[in-house]
């Protein structure tokens, strides 16, 4: 799949522990990530493809290829539509 | 801050310096602030970025500009008391707005040359566990306000406000401090401040402890639980601020960095406390071993 995605850098996201907590500085809410929402963030620092996070994913966590790809796609909309990420 | 001031207030310090104050406190008219500076407005307050004006009934309007001046319109047979303490909590709030930093709400003692930090809302009980850890002798910082430096360092530092105590008559007789030399803060209403001039911290200094207290229904005795992570933004944010007006500036960048600074550079915990009965000896016991431990 030839889809990229890389993360909204309006958004300030400040680490505490092995979470991450950010501000949309346009509409002022607060997001909070959890562990592995956390480690997509940091991955798409640059701009990364889907089988590449998926790849970082399956060694990370020791999971099947198919659950990972199946609760990625659900974590990816998810940012995509709080703006936290975009897809190119 | 250094300020000069052609009304004096008996609540801050009072020094000598010769460069330039910092900010003017004066008498004058108001000017009307330009509408499109003002990015807020309601019947009692105008927000714009450097403009800031508070009108409050029977005692004066405050205007505040460019975080160095304040004048002061008062009313006719205003209390000058009243001015005073309007003056403080709104005009100055918003003067460091201007200066871009934002004041935490929040209560400090010393220990080590470090600050233990106290959140909390009304009636949870800051006040009384201030006023009972500087009976024990503990080392006073800051009532309810401090200021973080606006420095850019990797360790946050925050300013006391000023040297003044406030208690409700109940806390100062249940902590036994009633016969104390207080002021009434403002005229018909049952508060009382209490100078600690002598003992006032000028510099800033490092947080490393940070204590929210909090009122339950759901327990009979105070417990202690440490919290990290989101859920120590989350509390923190509840916390630290105190007049909305902050939030109709766009200042969310500055309150979002001072919260994250605060939860990652310090260790935070929540004490709860029983509502309706005094459980302060036992609040304090718990906070002692905490100061101890950490």
């Amino acid at each position: 799949m030839n889809e990229y995605f890389v993360r909204n850098r309006e958004v300030l996201a400040s680490k505490l522990g092995d979470e991450v907590v950010m501000l949309d500085v346009d509409s002022g809410f607060y997001f909070g990530l959890n562990e592995v929402a956390t480690d997509i963030w940091f991955f798409l620092e640059q701009k990364k493809s889907f089988d590449e996070l998926i790849q970082m994913l399956i060694v990370k966590y020791d999971v099947g290829r198919e659950l990972c790809e199946k609760e990625t796609r659900e974590l990816l909309h998810q940012l995509i539509e709080k703006k936290l990420i975009y897809k190119i | 801050m250094k300020v000069s001031s052609e009304f004096f207030f008996p609540e801050l310090c009072p020094i000598n310096f010769t460069e330039q104050p910092e900010l003017l406190i004066r008498f004058g008219n108001i000017p009307v602030i330009p509408k499109e500076l003002i990015s807020f407005s309601n019947d009692f307050y105008d927000i714009g970025q450097n403009d800031f004006r508070i009108t409050v009934e029977g005692v004066a309007t405050f205007y505040a500009k460019n975080g160095n001046e304040i004048i002061i319109a008062p009313e006719d047979s205003c209390d000058y008391d009243d001015v005073r303490i309007f003056c403080l909590s709104n005009a100055f709030a918003a003067i460091l707005q201007q200066q871009k930093k934002i004041p935490l709400h929040c209560a400090a003692i010393m220990k080590n040359e470090r600050l233990v930090l106290f959140f909390g809302n009304s009636g949870a009980g800051k006040s009384s566990t201030l006023g009972s850890l500087i009976l024990k002798g503990y080392t006073v910082f800051s009532d309810d306000v401090c200021v973080p430096d606006n420095i850019l360092t990797d360790e946050m530092k925050l300013y006391s406000s000023y040297p003044m105590l406030k208690f409700w008559r109940n806390t100062l007789e249940n902590l036994g401090m009633e016969k104390m030399t207080k002021r009434r803060i403002r005229p018909g209403i049952e508060k009382f401040g209490i100078y600690f001039h002598e003992k006032f911290i000028t510099e800033p200094k490092i947080p490393y402890l940070t204590i929210i207290l909090e009122e339950s229904t759901d327990i009979i005795i105070p417990d202690i639980q440490k919290i990290e992570g989101i859920l120590a933004f989350q509390k923190l944010e509840e916390h630290a601020y105190r007049n909305e007006y902050l939030l109709h500036s766009g200042l969310s960048k500055e309150h979002f960095n001072s919260i994250t600074k605060l939860a990652s550079q310090t260790k935070l915990y929540v004490i709860r406390r029983p509502k309706d009965r005094n459980s302060i000896q036992e609040i304090v016991n718990l906070i002692e071993k905490l100061i101890d431990s950490e």
